[in-house]
C-alpha cells in the first residue's frame, strides 16, 4: 500500500505522481522537479538504447572492471599455459615414443640376424658334413664367420634392450653348446664314425627347440614394443584442451570489448591467433606421425618382418635338406620340416608381394625337388652330389642366389623405417619446442593485453 | 609507481608455470621399463624313432623259432634260376635289393672314403648277389628304420632284409627268416679304467640303451639295481658316454662292437650276454624258395670258411676270436 491516508479529511495525492509519502498537509506538498531516486525492482538495468533497458543481472556487471581484468588475466594466463603444457608433453612424449619404437625396431632386425645366422651356420656345416671329412676351406671359414657374427649381434643385443636378457643369454649358452657339438661331430666325421652323424643331428636339433624359440620370443617381444610406441599418442587431448583454451580467450575477448571501447584487445587477440597456430601445428605434426606410423606398418615394418621370416626359414631348409641326406632313410621328419619351411617362405614373401623373390626361390624348390627324386630313387650319392657342389640349377647355387636377392630388399626397408621414424622425432621436437615459445609469447600477450586496459583504473 | 607492487609477481607466476611445463615433459619422457621377454619353457625330451616298437616276449606257440626251411643239396648256377622262381625274378631285375642299416657301424655302415656302405650285414648281401647273379656288385641298397623291416618285405618292395635282425616267434607270424647267421647277445659296453668288470658292479650306475627296444626294457628287467637312461638310438648313448653323462651302454654285441671301434676308451665287458640275440635274414613269407636258397648259400659260407673270414674282417677286432659258427637248424 503506498497510499496514505492524508489528514483526517484530506484526499490521499494521487499515485504514480511521486508524490513523497510525508505527512505534510497537501498544501504544503510541492511537486518536486527531480523525483527521488528509487531502486527498480528487478536489480539494476543498463541502458543499451534510448528507450531499452537491458537486465543485468550477473555478478560481473557488479564487480567492478579491475577486479574483472584481473580475473580474466589469470584465466588467460591459466588457458595459454595449460595448452602448451599439455601440447608440449603430448608432442615430446611422442617424440621419446618414436625414439623407442625406432630402438626396439633396430633390436627387432638384430634379433632376426641372430637367427639367421645361427641358422645359416646350420645350413653351412650340415651341408659340409655331406661331403665327409673333406670340408672345403670356404665352407669353414663361412661357417666361422656366421658363428661369429652371431655372437658379436648377441652382445650387442643384450645391451641394447635389457628387458631381452634373459633370453639372450639362453641363446648364448645354447651357441656355445652348438659349436661344441659341431665341432666333435666334424672330428668324428674325419674319422669316418657313424657317431658324427649323431652329434650333427644332436646340435641341429637342440639349436630348433632351445634357441630358435627364445629367439621367436624375442621377436614377438619387440613387434610389440614397437606396436606399443607407435600406437601412444593423445591427439584427442591436445584439440580438446586446444578448443578450451580458445574459448577461455575468446570469451575473455568478448567480455573485454564489451567493457571498453576498443572492439578487439590485441593482446588478447594475439594471444588467441598464437594460440590456434600452435593448435593447428601439434595436430598436423600429430596426424602426419598417425599417418606415417600406419604407412610403416603396412610399409617398411611388414616387409621387414615378413623378409626377415622368409630369410631364416631359406636358411632353415637349406638345412633341412642336408639333415635329410644325413640321416639317409631316417630323414622322412626333416623332410616335412623342409616342406613346412618352404611353405612359410613362400606365405612371407606373398605378404611382403615380392615377385621376383618368389621367382628365386621356386627355382630352388625345383633344385631341391631334384635332390629328393634321386635319393627316394635309391641314387643317393648323386644326391649328395647335387646337394654339395655349386653350378646352374644346384641348390646350393640358387640358395645363395636367393639369400643374395632377398638381403638388399630387407636392407633397403631397413633403413627406410629409420628414417621415417627419425624423421618424424625431429619434426615432434621442433614443433614441441615451436609450441613451448608459444606458449610464453601468448602469455605474455594476453596478460599484456589485459594490463594494458587495467593501467586505464590505476 | 602504483602497479610497481604487482610486476615481481607477475615474472615469478610465468616462472612456476614454466617449471611446471619443464617437470610434466621429463616425467612424461621417462620410459617405463619393458618387461623381460619370457622364454618358452623347452618341450620334454621326445622318444625318438629308437630301436623300433617294443617287443615284449610274446607267448611262442612255435617250440624252435631258429627252425627254417631246408635248403636244396646244391644251388643252382647263377645262369640256370628255374623258371617262375624268386631268384629267376631278381635275375631279370639284374639285382638284389636290400634293406640295410647305414649307420650301424661295423654291420652296416657307410665309409666316407669309398661312399660304400660296407659291413658285416653287407657281406651277406654281397654273398647272395654273388649266388643268384654271379656278381658281388650286383646289388642295390635301401637305407631302412628298424621300423620298415617288416612291411617293406610284406609289401615285396625289397627283397631281403639284412640288419641285425633278431629272429623270433613274433615275427615269424608275418615275414620269414634264414637259419641263423650270427649268435649275438645282449652285453654292456663300459670305459677303460671304471672299475667295472663284472655285470654285478652296475647296480648304482647309470647305463643307457635305446628307448623303446628290448635292450632297455631287459635293463629294466635284469639289472634293476642300475639306474637306466634312454636315448634316440645307440650312437645317442654313444654321445652321453663321451660326455661322461652315463657310465655305461648295453646292446646287441655287435653294435658295442662298432661303437667301441668309435670310442678308443669304451670296451665291451667279458661276460654272459643277458639274452641271446640270433640274427637272421629276413624275406617275404611267401617267398619259401629264396629263403631255402639263402640257406644254402649261409651253410656253404660256414663250411667254406667265408664266415670267419668276414667275422674276422669287421668283428674280431671288438669282440675277440671267432666263436663257432651258429648252428643251422632246418625242419619248417
Amino acid at each position: 500500500m503506498s497510499q496514505h491516508s492524508g489528514l483526517a479529511g484530506q484526499p490521499a495525492p494521487p499515485a504514480g505522481a511521486g508524490a513523497p509519502r510525508t505527512a505534510a498537509p497537501a498544501y504544503l506538498q510541492q511537486r518536486l522537479a527531480f523525483p527521488a531516486r528509487t531502486s527498480t525492482p528487478g536489480g539494476p538495468r543498463v541502458i543499451t538504447r534510448p528507450g531499452q533497458t537491458k537486465d543485468v543481472a550477473s555478478r560481473l556487471s557488479g564487480t567492478s572492471t579491475p577486479r574483472l581484468l584481473l580475473a580474466l588475466m589469470a584465466l588467460c594466463a591459466t588457458a595459454v599455459l595449460v595448452f602448451g603444457t599439455v601440447a608440449a608433453t603430448v608432442l615430446a612424449s611422442s617424440a621419446q615414443a618414436m625414439d623407442r619404437a625406432s630402438h626396439n625396431a633396430q633390436q627387432l632386425v638384430r634379433v632376426q640376424n641372430i637367427k639367421a645366422q645361427l641358422l645359416s651356420a646350420d645350413a653351412l656345416a650340415t651341408n659340409a658334413f655331406l661331403v665327409g671329412g673333406l670340408e672345403s676351406a670356404e665352407a669353414r671359414s663361412a661357417y666361422d664367420a656366421a658363428v661369429d657374427d652371431a655372437a658379436r649381434l648377441l652382445v650387442e643385443a643384450s645391451r641394447a634392450q635389457p628387458a631381452d636378457a634373459d633370453a639372450l643369454r639362453v641363446v648364448s649358452s645354447e651357441l656355445v653348446l652348438y659349436s661344441t657339438s659341431m665341432a666333435q661331430a666334424r672330428a668324428n666325421n674325419r674319422q669316418g664314425f657313424p657317431v658324427g652323424a649323431s652329434y650333427l643331428n644332436q646340435a641341429s636339433n637342440r639349436l630348433r627347440t632351445e634357441a630358435v624359440p627364445a629367439l621367436d620370443a624375442m621377436t614377438a617381444a619387440n613387434t610389440e614394443r614397437i606396436a606399443r610406441e607407435t600406437g601412444s599418442g593423445s591427439l584427442v587431448v591436445v584439440v580438446v584442451v586446444g578448443l578450451l583454451s580458445l574459448a577461455a580467450l575468446g570469451w575473455a575477448l568478448r567480455l573485454v570489448a564489451l567493457r571498453f571501447r576498443r572492439t578487439v584487445n590485441v593482446g588478447l587477440a594475439a594471444a588467441a591467433a598464437l594460440v590456434l597456430l600452435g593448435l593447428l601445428a601439434s595436430v598436423g605434426v600429430l596426424v602426419s606421425l598417425a599417418r606415417t606410423v600406419d604407412g610403416l606398418e603396412d610399409g617398411a615394418l611388414n616387409g621387414i618382418r615378413q623378409l626377415s621370416a622368409a630369410r631364416t626359414a631359406g636358411y632353415d631348409a637349406k638345412a633341412l635338406e642336408s639333415l635329410t641326406l644325413v640321416s639317409r632313410g631316417s630323414g622322412a621328419a626333416y623332410e616335412q620340416s623342409w616342406v613346412q619351411q618352404s611353405d612359410t617362405v613362400v606365405g612371407a614373401l606373398q605378404a611382403a608381394g615380392e615377385d621376383d623373390l618368389l621367382t628365386s626361390w621356386q627355382a630352388h624348390v625345383t633344385a631341391h625337388e631334384k635332390i629328393r627324386r634321386l635319393d627316394d630313387g635309391g641314387r643317393w650319392d648323386d644326391a649328395v652330389a647335387s646337394a654339395t657342389r655349386d653350378g646352374e640349377g644346384r641348390s646350393n647355387t640358387t640358395s645363395t642366389a636367393f639369400q643374395d636377392a632377398l638381403a638388399p630388399v630387407l636392407d633397403a626397408d631397413v633403413v627406410a623405417a629409420d628414417q621415417a621414424l627419425a624423421g618424424q622425432r625431429v619434426r615432434l621436437w621442433v614443433v614441441a619446442g615451436v609450441v613451448a615459445l608459444i606458449t610464453l609469447v601468448g602469455t605474455g600477450a594476453a596478460l599484456s593485453g589485459l594490463q594494458s586496459r587495467r593501467r586505464e583504473y590505476e | 609507481m602504483s602497479h610497481d607492487h604487482r610486476r615481481p609477481q607477475r615474472p615469478a607466476a610465468r616462472l612456476r608455470g614454466l617449471l611446471a611445463a619443464g617437470l610434466l615433459v621429463l616425467v612424461a619422457g621417462c620410459a617405463p621399463d619393458y618387461a623381460a621377454t619370457v622364454v618358452p619353457e623347452p618341450p620334454g625330451p621326445s622318444s625318438g624313432p629308437g630301436g623300433g616298437p617294443s617287443s615284449a616276449p610274446a607267448a611262442c606257440e612255435d617250440s624252435n623259432p631258429l627252425r627254417s626251411y631246408d635248403p636244396p643239396r646244391e644251388n643252382p648256377a647263377p645262369g640256370d634260376m628255374p623258371s617262375g622262381s624268386t631268384m629267376a625274378a631278381i635275375v631279370e631285375r639284374g639285382r638284389v635289393v636290400a634293406g640295410v642299416s647305414a649307420d650301424t657301424y661295423l654291420m652296416g655302415a657307410r665309409n666316407p672314403a669309398t661312399g660304400q656302405i660296407e659291413g658285416y650285414d653287407i657281406d651277406l648281401v654281397k654273398a647272395m648277389a654273388e649266388a643268384i647273379l654271379g656278381d658281388e656288385d650286383a646289388y642295390e641298397l635301401r637305407v631302412i628304420t628298424a621300423s620298415q623291416r617288416e612291411p617293406l618285405l610284406q609289401e615285396g618292395e625289397i627283397d631281403l632284409v639284412a640288419r641285425n635282425m633278431t629272429i623270433n616267434c613274433a615275427r615269424w607270424k608275418n615275414i620269414a627268416f634264414s637259419a641263423e647267421y650270427y649268435r649275438s647277445g645282449q652285453k654292456v659296453l663300459v670305459r677303460k679304467s671304471s672299475g667295472i668288470a663284472t655285470v654285478a658292479d652296475l647296480a648304482g650306475r647309470r647305463v643307457c640303451a635305446p628307448e623303446s627296444t628290448s635292450s632297455i626294457e631287459l635293463l629294466r628287467r635284469e639289472l634293476p639295481e642300475a639306474e637306466a637312461v634312454g636315448a634316440a638310438n645307440h650312437t645317442g648313448c654313444l654321445i652321453l658316454f663321451q660326455g661322461g653323462q652315463v657310465d655305461a651302454i648295453t646292446g646287441d654285441d655287435t653294435v658295442l662292437a662298432g661303437l667301441v671301434v668309435q670310442d678308443p676308451y669304451a670296451q665291451v665287458l667279458e661276460m654272459e650276454p643277458l639274452s641271446d640275440e640270433p640274427y637272421g635274414i629276413g624275406f617275404n613269407a611267401e617267398q619259401t624258395d629264396l629263403v631255402a636258397f639263402a640257406n644254402r648259400v649261409l651253410a656253404d659260407r660256414i663250411s667254406d670258411g667265408e664266415w670267419e673270414v668276414s667275422y674276422d674282417r669287421w668283428l674280431r677286432s671288438s669282440l675277440g676270436p671267432a666263436p663257432e659258427p651258429p648252428a643251422q637248424v632246418y625242419g619248417r
